[in-house]
């Protein structure tokens, strides 16, 4: 039986590899058309590209893990997308403008253009491929893990996350951002559908159907409904929100990037942002089904496992493998994003080529360098690229000044002021992570900008006061389109 | 070089940029949903937890609120913008 549920999730998965493969209409002629196509994406295109980012293995394994482990305490996984959604709303157009009529194709650009600054676009390069590689190892772990979970197999784990690091790196060498956005509108159905069906079938199987699930968990664990003193407080729930609203809604995670530059306009941007927020509800699901798991299932069950391990006890067989399509679908999209934003960084970024064939070329090397790298050390040495997770979001996060900053006409910092910032804030993540450091439980990431701001805010001093006073009127917008840093597209 | 459409619509209406506070109300519902203590309690509300309703219900409500920025604010403001581009393009 656990053969079936294998089968049909590598069908399902090369299903969706085809798909993605179709999405290509020619050749890409250079790196930008690769990353961010032609720049004309529409509203339809770009909403379930921009969406499909959001819905992760986390969504499946992640968010009901923590319901089952905090309760309540889960519900900060609810907003911190959609906040972010209502601050890229104001400065998502900002960031197309600038990036189009410069010529950006990825967040490193931006820094070192906007600050006059090759090595600060190199150190935002550098920080984004280390902290976005454990996130990719995630994707094709969780995805080992799903089919781990739906089979029972160890081994059918480990040949999932073969086969699906292959189909990525196929189809993103392929199609580039035309086949994330082809396979997104599939991926976002599946996802629904699964997540959708899985909340009505596994409460009627485990509880007698979500009415009764509350109700009985206010009885027997009633404290699973509040966020209380302890681990999960209150000000983790606060701070956990804001740093992960902070990251999505200023795009500190470069695979963020391509979707958002490849829209047609800024009214586009607006449009979608405007309606994305409401796509987030439907993470009260597996919310939920976290909370039929503290009524189901043993307490010692492992977190991760909670959502599959209800969904292999309420459905056939064969019905797991649908269900681990759809999870499939949800680390093989964001795979290929991050595949696109590690390689983009490298190539465009980090080194230098001047012939655009060439570059395509390496381009294409890192995404299967990184992908395979992912994939070895997911096999190999999981907790190596695990541990290195837990800085990711805080430390990109550290970005965000940096950025908002340099949208208006003339950056509002000195590039001395935006490094010296971003390495004291990624230093105390890394200090407060490694060293298990615990300030009232507040987030890592919001320590490491508190500092970040502060010494922004001492540089920006000592640079203004010794800066010779002559006045510069042309703002970076006036300046000429081509600098040695960046293409012309 | 055109201005933003957000920040043009800002200097183009300013009897209408209370609109921009329209957002504002649901994001600190949200960042404060737990330190209100009729929120972060055990009791339910229509069956569910009482946490879960409120942030699913002003998430919900970002869409309504963002539509007013967009629709009450930003658009009128780009119409009036490509109508005067027409304009000057007829003359």
């Amino acid at each position: 039986m656990t053969n079936s549920a294998l089968w049909i999730t590598l069908a399902g998965m090369i299903g969706l590899a085809v798909i993605a493969v179709g999405g290509r209409r020619k050749r890409a002629q250079n790196l930008s058309e690769w990353t961010v196509g032609k720049r004309n994406f529409g509203v339809v295109t770009s909403f379930f590209l921009q969406a499909g980012e959001s819905f992760t293995t986390f969504t499946f394994l992640g968010v009901a893990g923590i319901a089952f482990t905090a309760g309540i305490g889960a519900t900060y996984a609810i907003p911190y997308i959609p906040l972010g959604y209502v601050a890229l709303y104001f400065i998502g157009p900002r960031i197309w403008k600038l990036s189009k009529d410069r010529g950006y194709i990825t967040q490193a650009d931006f820094f070192a253009d906007r600050y006059r600054s090759p090595l600060l676009g190199r150190l935002v390069a550098l920080c984004g491929i280390i902290f976005l590689l454990p996130y990719l190892q995630l994707q094709i772990t969780g995805l080992g893990l799903i089919v781990r979970l739906v089979t029972g197999s160890a081994s059918s784990g480990t040949l999932s996350m073969i086969v699906a690091t292959v189909l990525v790196v196929g189809f993103v060498l392929w199609a580039g951002i035309h086949g994330l956005a082809r396979t997104a509108y599939v991926k976002d159905v599946l996802i629904l559908l699964a997540v959708v069906v899985l909340s009505i079938v596994i409460p009627l199987h485990f509880a007698g159907g979500i009415g009764d699930v509350f109700g009985q968990i206010a009885q027997t664990h009633s404290e699973m409904l509040t966020v209380n003193p302890g681990d999960y407080d209150k000000v983790w729930w606060t701070t956990s929100l804001l740093i992960s609203a902070i990251g999505c809604g200023f795009l500190t995670t470069p695979h963020l990037w391509p979707p958002l530059l490849a829209a047609k306009n800024g009214r586009v941007i607006r449009s979608n942002n405007t309606f994305l927020p409401m796509y987030q509800v439907v993470m009260i699901l597996p919310i939920m089904l976290g909370f039929v798991g503290i009524l189901a299932l043993n307490p010692n069950t492992s977190s991760n496992a909670v959502l599959l391990t209800l969904a292999g006890g309420a459905l056939p067989n064969w019905a797991l493998g649908l269900i681990a399509i759809a999870a499939a679908s949800a680390a093989m999209l964001p795979a290929g994003a991050i595949c696109i934003g590690i390689s983009t960084l490298a190539s465009h970024n980090l080194v230098k080529i001047e012939s655009e064939r060439t570059k395509l070329r390496f381009n294409h090397l890192v995404v299967i360098a990184a992908a395979t790298t992912a994939l070895v050390l997911g096999l190999t040495r999981p907790d190596l690229l695990a541990n290195l997770l837990l800085l990711t979001f805080g430390g990109l996060s550290q970005l965000a000044p940096g950025l908002a900053l340099a949208l208006p006409e003339k950056p509002l910092l000195a590039k001395q002021s935006v490094f010296a910032g971003l390495v004291v804030g990624m230093l105390t993540v890394i200090v407060m992570t490694v060293f298990e450091l615990n300030l009232a439980n507040i987030d890592a990431g919001i320590c490491g900008l508190v500092l970040n701001l502060a010494v922004i805010a001492v540089v920006e001093a000592v640079v203004r006061a010794t800066r010779p006073r002559t006045p510069t009127s042309a703002s970076s917008e006036d300046l000429p389109a081509a600098t040695p840093i960046l293409e012309t597209t | 070089m055109q201005r933003d459409a957000i920040l043009g619509a800002i200097e183009d209406s300013p009897q209408r940029r209370w609109l921009l506070l329209v957002p504002v109300a649901p994001v600190l519902a949200l960042v404060t949903a737990v330190w209100l203590p009729f929120v972060n309690t055990a009791d339910l509300w229509l069956g569910m937890p009482r946490l879960l309703v409120w942030c699913s219900a002003w998430v919900l409500l970002l869409l309504p609120a963002l539509a007013a920025v967009e629709f009450g604010l930003v658009r009128p403001h780009e119409e009036r913008r490509d109508d005067r581009q027409l304009e000057e393009a007829t003359l």
